[in-house]
This record gives C-alpha cells, structure tokens and sequence, in this order.
C-alpha cells in the first residue's frame, strides 16, 4: 500500500508540473506576441559530431540571415521566428527533432543538415508534411525520384564538384590521376564524376583505392600511388580522413613530383593542416572568403559574418545564408505566407545576385545553379586567415546535367566503378 | 552479477513482480505523458521503453547480456519498412513482419551462440550484430538503401487514423507499450518468469534442479527479440523511416546504457531509464551545444547516487525502509 502511495505521489507531481508548466507555455504566445504577426522557420545543424564546426557556421549564417530580414522588417511584415535544433548527424534524432519543430512548434518552413543521406530523409518528410525544405548541404537529392516539389538544394550537386574540378585539372595540371576515395555513397558519387570526365578529356586513369571512413593511416596507399607515377591524386574525401591523408602525403614528399587536388576541400582543413596545404595541394569549394575582392555582394556578406562572428563564412555557412535569403526572397515574390505550394513555385527559377554572381535556382528540379571554386594552398606563406589562393571559379552551367538526365541518373549511372 | 548487498538485510521481494496496480497505474501515466513533453519524444520514449522490456528479460531477469541487441530492433525495422515499401504492407502486416524476422534471427543466433556465457555471448552477439550492419550497409544497398537508410515508405494508416499524425501514432504506440508491459508482467509471474531468475541467482543450482537452462535461456533471448523486433517495426511506422544506424553497436550499447540507468532487473527501469535519457538529451541540447557534457556529467551522478540504476537502487532503499519499520 505505502508503495502505491509513493507511485501516486510522484505520478501526481509529475503531472501538476506538467500541466503548470503547459498552461504557462500556453499563456505566453497569446500575450506576447499577439499583436505581430510571425512566420516561423525551423532548421537542423549537426553541431555535435564529425563536422561541428561545420554545423555551427550554418547556425550562424542563418542567424544572420534571419536578422537582416527582420531588421528590414520581416517578410512581407511577418516577422520570422527562427528555431533551430542540434540534428547530431544522426537519422533518427534528426526525423524526431523535425517533427517536433513542424508537429509541436509548427514551424512554417523547414531547413538544414549537412548529411546527403540525412537531407534524403527530411525531404521526404517535408513532402508527407506539405513543409517547404531548404537542403543546406550537398545532396543527390534531386537525383532520381526521391523529389517531390517540397524540396530545394543549395549546394551544388556531388557529381558537379567532380566535374568542375576535374575540368580544370586536366586541362592545367595533367592527364594521368590516382584518385583515394572515401568508402561510402558520397565518395563513390564523386569517383563516378571524375571517371566519366576523364574519358571525356582523354584523362588517363591509373587507379583508385577505397578508404573506409576513419582512417588514419595512408601509408601503405601511398607506396602503390608512387609507384604509378601519376601527375596528381585525387581526394574525394573530407574532414579528419581528409586532413590525415594530406599531412602524410606532404610528409612522404609526395608533393614534390605530383599535386594532390582535393575535389571537396574546406577552409577549416587548410587552417587545420597549416603548412602542410602547400601550393600543390589545391581543393574546390562552393565558396571562399576571398570571393569577396571579386564580388561585391561576398566582400558585405564576408565583413559583415567576419565582425559578427570572428572569422570567415566556410562554404557551408554561405550556402544557409543564400538558403535562408532565398526562402524569404520566394515568399516575398509568392506575396503570401501561407500558400506552400506557391511560395515553392516562386522559388523555381528565381534569380538573384547575393554572395557570388548572378545565379538562379533551376526550376524544373529547385536545384541552385551556382559556380564552384578552386583554391590552392599558401603552406608556409599563410598568415590570419590568408591560408589559400583562388586558381579557378567555374561556372555553374558548365558541372550541371539537364532536368532528363538527372532524374535518370545520367550519364553517371553507366560509370563502372572500380572494385 | 549477483549482488551481495541483500545479505545484511533480507529483502524477499526485491525482484518480486510488480503489484497489478503499478501496471495499469503506469499505463494510464503514459497516457498523459504528451501533455508533459513533446509528442514526438514521448513516442520515442515509448518505442524504446518496448525494446528495454525485452532487454531488460534479457540482461535483468536472465542474467545474459548480448551486446547485438540492435541486430534484432534494426532488422524488426528494416523488415517492416521493406514490407511496406515493396508490398504494401498494412501496418499490422508490417509490424508482424518485423516480429517474426527479429525472432528468427533470434532462433539462428540462439542456436550458435547461447551456450558461450557473460563476456562471450555478448562477443558473439555483436559480431552478429555488426555483420548486419555491413550486409545492409554494403551487399544488400540495392533493396536497404545502403548508407541513406530505407527511405520511400508510404505514409501509413491504421483503422482509417493516419499515423502520419502525432497524437494518432502516440496513442496507437500506447497501446502497444500498456499491453507489452502487461504481457511482461505475466511473464514474469509465470512459472517460466520465476525459472529465468533462479537461473540468473544460480545457474548451476537450476541445472542441479533438472531444469535445461539452456533452453530456457534460448527462449528468453528469443522472446526479447520478439520486444526488439516490435520495437523496431514501430520506430519504422514512426520515423518512416530506416536510418542504417539502428543497425549499429551504438544503438545495442544505448539500450545498455539506458536499462543500467534506469535499473536491470526491475519492472520500470527500462522505462524510466529510457525515459531519463532521451529527455535529458532532448531538452539540455534546446540551451546549450555542449549538451553531452552535462548529460554525461549527470549520468555519472545518477549512476554514483543510484548504483543499482535509479529503479533499482529506489526499490532496495524503500524495501530496507519497511523492513526497518516492521522491525520496530
């Protein structure tokens, strides 16, 4: 009897919290903030996790973004409320946390994730939900039939990194390449770039090895490179293994008779690796800070994220930013808040000039066309944040396949992958 | 391990099968339990809750710790998500699907594996384990997915209520939850209940009894698979949605964590456990990114003030309370 006395008690307490702290909850909106008029927008960054750093410039870029359209005055005299939750990079918590921000916060629109596989699976749910999605991250979600019109991408597609860097380096650099391809769907997607390119270009390939995620010893990779004698090694992978993988390289002597070009490269592994990004290794990205002596739209986007935060926008960062503007910049031109379907039809095809040049979201697959960039270290000679050199920006109608081809795959799916 | 503590005190009804009032009275909590947290975690909270009643047979009552636990929940996972997307499948259907699959794998594993004990079973188990997680990850990406997880699930209904919604799904998983609790309690007062403890307090003297312990432990395995397997198949119906990692040691190593938490061997730790982990992961990331440091922080303090999980360690304490008083 006492022991049911003790369950009852607690339940009881429990529960009086519980309805205290609904009924507070409840009160506080209606008082609040019912005189103005709010849209809210939800996104997920992985701030714990493999790629944190990374996460935590997307928060921020979009925080900005999100302070700039309020201070202007909101959308169409909406004032966006911005929440935004910690994904992990995990499926399963990042689906749960969607959910409650559409199902229990009710967010109006939906952002995020720096996962392709993650970004996958949000877009199917904003497509089940009717949530327009802005997918921060490289995705293939456009590939194939995993769209539906819910859905918008903003950095530029796996294969597209591929072609842009691949053009450029067997036209400057060589012929002959060895690719280390990180051992997983992103990876290989890029390898599939890089083949198809080659026999374009009558590039010679001398062979690829798989690295599984992780690995921290290239070594014995490296005796099989040399011994090919290949003109440059092609990275396709990213973050620690990236970083591990450069620092051996340079530390063998690599860079002394061949480059490494890394298709996928960020600011925060040159920082990392310091001396060792010497000027053989190069990389590509969507965006680096020095953009801004070129454009004037990044030299504002760059010193305004620059005083507020301390450092440059990583690639990741500008791409929320330009997601997020261009969320607000569609509803704007839908002229409503509330009509998903049409503030997602004013997003196809929309142009603008905001951090780089003219751009434009496609619109037969809401995918934004944009340029890709191709930077090569400065090793010994980098100082503050000076760490890389612009070699080549190349436009985005160039790395992109049509509409058909895309939603077949092609031409990558007749790629054979070595084993 | 056996604990020893209960040798200064008797306590005869430390691991007694709850009072028929604490079932129900849990279940009509958990019917409230929306109005306290936000519906999607309370259902997360519930599904997992499911997969701890089974561990929890499993580690608490039998005594056997198999670190492949997620083999059995990602598989009831992956089996209700295939069945939906490629068949069609109605949600009992799917659900059924992914029992069955969980409790097959059960038998075959079982079969090779249960008679290796402690640190060996749970060896054998994870490599099991961890043998699932590459033949979806690798070999069989044509039909799981690979590394993006089985996406393209219809949205699901069940009696003309879509389980899209989250009150729908909640109340749905509710039901499930208050009817696996009550068939947890049967068991465990069944005489088949009573056998897994003795085995787990003395396997040798079970044996000496005539009891095959073998057997017994099979079925007990067999039956937490048939917990982990609905488990999975409902985190399918609820995420629709099969991310590859429900498959990995993680997700086996979670369910340790939360049962230790909450307390082996207890009716309501794998709920209590499962419901302080989530939560506290939950809501502490809402107020600051380094989330993991308090978490962490609080689950050593949980682990240091309730050392036998926060269930357990309550149900000595107050057992020891009543024997004081009936002392006096």
């Amino acid at each position: 009897m006492q022991q049911l006395r003790f369950f009852c008690k607690t339940g009881f307490l429990t529960l009086l919290v519980g309805l205290i702290s609904v009924a507070l909850l409840a009160a506080l909106p209606t008082s609040a903030l019912a005189q103005q008029k709010t849209i809210k927008y939800g996104t997920m960054h992985p701030l714990t996790g493999a790629y944190a750093v990374l996460g935590l410039d997307q928060q921020r870029a979009t925080e900005m973004a999100v302070e700039e359209w309020n201070a202007k005055g909101g959308v169409l005299g909406h004032k966006i409320i911005w929440l935004h939750r910690d994904d992990e990079l995990k499926g399963n918590v990042a689906i749960r946390r969607v959910k409650e921000l559409v199902e229990e916060e009710k967010c109006d629109f939906i952002g995020g994730t720096l996962s392709g596989s993650i970004s996958l699976a949000m877009n199917e749910f904003a497509c089940k939900t009717k949530t327009p999605y802005m997918a921060y991250c490289m995705s293939d979600m456009v590939l194939g039939a995993d769209q539906c019109e819910y859905g918008a991408a903003f950095m530029v597609l796996p294969y597209s990194a591929s072609l842009a860097v691949s053009q450029y380096a067997f036209k400057n650099v060589g012929k002959k390449w060895y690719s280390i391809t990180a051992d997983y769907r992103w990876g290989h997607s890029l390898l599939e770039g890089w083949i198809w390119q080659s026999q374009q270009m009558g590039g010679q390939f001398l062979g690829n090895v798989y690295v599984p995620l992780g690995t921290t010893d290239f070594s014995t990779y490296f005796a099989k490179i040399m011994a090919a004698k290949p003109d440059f090694i092609v990275m396709n992978n990213l973050g620690a293994d990236q970083t591990a993988a450069i620092k051996q390289a340079v530390e063998l002597g690599l860079t002394k008779n061949m480059k490494i070009i890394c298709t996928k490269t960020a600011q925060s592994t040159i920082k990392e690796l310091g001396p060792a990004y010497n000027e053989n290794v190069m990389g590509g990205m969507t965006f680096y800070w020095k953009l801004s002596s070129k454009y004037k739209g990044a030299k504002t986007f760059v010193d305004k994220f620059m005083k507020k935060y301390g450092s440059p926008p990583e690639q990741d960062g500008e791409s929320a930013y330009v997601a997020s503007n261009l969320l607000f910049m569609a509803i704007e031109k839908a002229g409503t808040v509330t009509d998903k379907k049409k503030i997602m039809s004013a997003l196809e095809g929309l142009k603008y000039e905001l951090t780089k040049g003219p751009e434009y979201v496609r619109a037969c697959d809401r995918q934004r066309v944009q340029s890709y960039v191709l930077v090569k270290g400065k090793g010994a000679k980098a100082k503050g944040w000076d760490i890389a050199d612009i070699v080549a920006e190349i436009p985005g109608d160039s790395i992109i396949m049509s509409c058909e081809d895309n939603a077949k795959k092609l031409p990558f799916i007749n790629v054979k992958l070595p084993k | 391990m056996v604990d020893d503590r209960t040798s200064t005190i008797k306590l005869p009804n430390l691991h007694s099968p709850p009072k028929p009032v604490i079932v129900y009275g849990t279940f009509i909590v958990l019917l409230f339990l929306p109005l306290i947290i936000s519906t999607p975690l309370a259902t997360e909270i519930l599904i997992w809750t499911i997969f701890g009643l089974g561990f929890n047979l499993l580690l608490g009552y039998t005594g056997v710790l198999s670190f492949g636990h997620a083999a059995y929940f990602g598989l009831g996972a992956y089996a209700a998500g295939l069945a939906f997307r490629y068949l069609d499948a109605s949600v009992p259907v799917g659900i059924i699907m992914g029992i069955l699959a969980a409790m097959l794998l059960a038998c075959i594993i079982g079969a090779l594996a249960i008679r290796s004990k402690g640190v060996y079973f749970a060896m054998i188990s994870l490599a099991f384990g961890q043998m699932l997680y590459f033949l979806a990850l690798s070999p069989l990406k044509g039909i799981t997915g690979g590394e993006d997880g089985l996406t393209r699930i219809p949205s699901l209904d069940f009696l003309s209520f879509s389980l899209g919604k989250p009150l729908p799904l909640y109340y749905f998983v509710c039901i499930i939850t208050g009817i696996m609790l009550f068939v947890t309690w049967r068991i465990l007062q069944s005489p088949f209940g009573k056998l897994l403890q003795a085995f787990r307090e003395n396997e040798e003297r079970a044996k000496a009894c005539g009891y095959n312990t073998t057997l017994v432990k099979y079925c007990s395995l067999v039956i937490s698979a048939f917990y982990a397997g609905l488990a999975g198949a409902l985190n399918t119906v609820y995420l629709s949605y099969v991310p590859l990692s429900t498959l990995f040691w993680l997700t086996s190593g979670t369910m340790v964590m939360m049962t230790i938490l909450g307390g082996k061997g207890t009716f309501l730790g794998p709920l209590l456990g499962v419901g302080v982990f989530l939560f506290l992961q939950n809501t502490i990331s809402l107020f600051t990114p380094r989330w993991e440091l308090f978490v962490g922080a609080i689950f050593v303090v949980i682990i240091l003030v309730f050392p036998g999980g926060i269930m357990g360690t309550l149900t000595e304490k107050f057992a020891a309370f009543r024997m004081r008083r009936q002392g006096e």
